[in-house]
């Protein structure tokens, strides 16, 4: 018959019984630190977004928001029920402070090309989080220097991050490509929703 | 009929047997360490929807602006706005040729774009473009299945450990 509590373990067994349990407390905090730095993230990029938001449209006058000391522009996506300031300029710093950013060296929705716009699929407010579910025909509203140009999605692609040439549209085409992380919790691939110009019109005023 | 109550009385025979014979020793004492599988169960589904539970507050209504009247420009078919509507007519997309709009390059502040940098600009945005050689596409995720593959593989080797440590 065996009896439990009786003999004390060997002093090896204890050792390893408290590493064991010490393991499994650091495992536990590491299992919740992508959870913490979802929720760090977001509360970061909350107040700064909704601040340049709200400064954007402040100066969207109804002359235009041509004179809008803030470079950048609004893409709102209404299926997303997505409406976010996009800085010039998709670099580290700006996605981390806006969440968003348009690459620079793609077209302005003046000009032929494509409109790049980067953006966070998990983390910093997570703008693109349901990208994935954008599909033909779905609206993307894009508000800049004065104008509003509505696009239309067209298709979806998962490419490497290395492949830059999705954005490079054919000659005289005009879209717009929304990029993100996919699959969602890692960055081995990228998400480009591509879009065609359906029209312009005047900024609708704030 | 009688095959049926035969069937019957025999079944019942194992029945006593067993608990005749059902043996008084103890219940082996439960494994040590707390078990992976509910701990998984909890915490997966938590990482999945955080994205979601933090997302930042969509702004008022009232923030949002109305639906614009379409203007009609040359070269663009222009539709009315529709947001969110699916199966939109495809309508003739675009004559680049025919629309002509002042470019203003992004990093110019709109207080010293003076007229005299305008055609520069234009010239620089009209060069052909030359995708840059050694870059990628923009960071905008995490690899946060890293850390959580870790944690759980520490949890496991916890276990591991403890198991091979015997009860308490």
């Amino acid at each position: 018959m065996i009896v439990y509590g009786i003999k004390d373990p060997p002093p090896l067994y204890r050792i390893l019984r408290v590493l064991g349990t010490l393991l499994i407390i650091a495992g536990i905090v590491l299992v919740l630190s992508p959870l913490g730095w979802v929720a760090y993230t977001a509360m970061a990029v909350g107040p700064t977004q909704t601040a340049a938001l709200a400064a954007w449209e402040r100066a969207a006058t109804p002359a235009g928001p041509a004179q809008n000391p803030a470079a950048g522009m609004v893409v709102t996506i209404p299926r997303l029920d997505l409406r976010r300031f996009v800085p010039e300029g998709a670099t580290p710093d700006h996605l981390r402070r806006f969440g968003v950013g348009r690459i620079t060296w793609t077209a302005l929705p003046a000009s032929p090309g494509l409109l790049g716009i980067a953006g966070h699929r998990t983390t910093y407010g997570a703008p693109f989080f349901r990208l994935d579910t954008l599909r033909r025909g779905d609206a993307i509203f894009i508000d800049y220097n004065g104008r509003r140009y509505r696009y239309a999605v067209m298709e979806s692609q998962v490419v490497r991050p290395e492949q830059m040439e999705v954005l490079a549209a054919p000659a005289g085409v005009r879209g717009i490509a929304l990029v993100t992380c996919t699959p969602a919790y890692s960055a081995a691939y990228r998400l480009v929703v591509l879009g065609t110009l359906r029209g312009v019109s005047d900024s609708p005023a704030p | 009929m009688a095959s049926l109550m035969r069937g019957v009385r025999i079944a019942s025979i194992p029945l006593a047997q067993g608990v005749t014979t059902f043996s008084p020793t103890p219940p082996p004492p439960p494994p040590p360490g707390p078990p992976i599988l509910p701990i998984i169960g909890i915490l997966l589904p938590i990482l999945i929807a955080a994205p979601i539970l933090v997302a930042q507050p969509t702004p008022p209504p009232e923030a949002v602006a109305p639906a614009p009247t379409p203007v009609a420009t040359p070269g663009v078919a222009v539709s009315p706005v529709d947001p969110g509507a699916l199966g939109t007519p495809v309508t003739p997309v675009v004559q680049p040729a025919a629309r002509v709009t002042p470019i203003v390059l992004p990093a110019v502040p709109r207080a010293i774009a003076t007229p005299a940098a305008e055609p520069l600009a234009q010239a620089v945005r009209a060069a052909p473009r030359i995708l840059p050689s050694r870059q990628v596409l923009p960071y905008g995720g995490a690899n946060l299945w890293m850390p959580f593959a870790g944690g759980l593989g520490l949890i496991s080797l916890g276990m591991v450990l403890r198991r091979l440590a015997g009860p308490p």
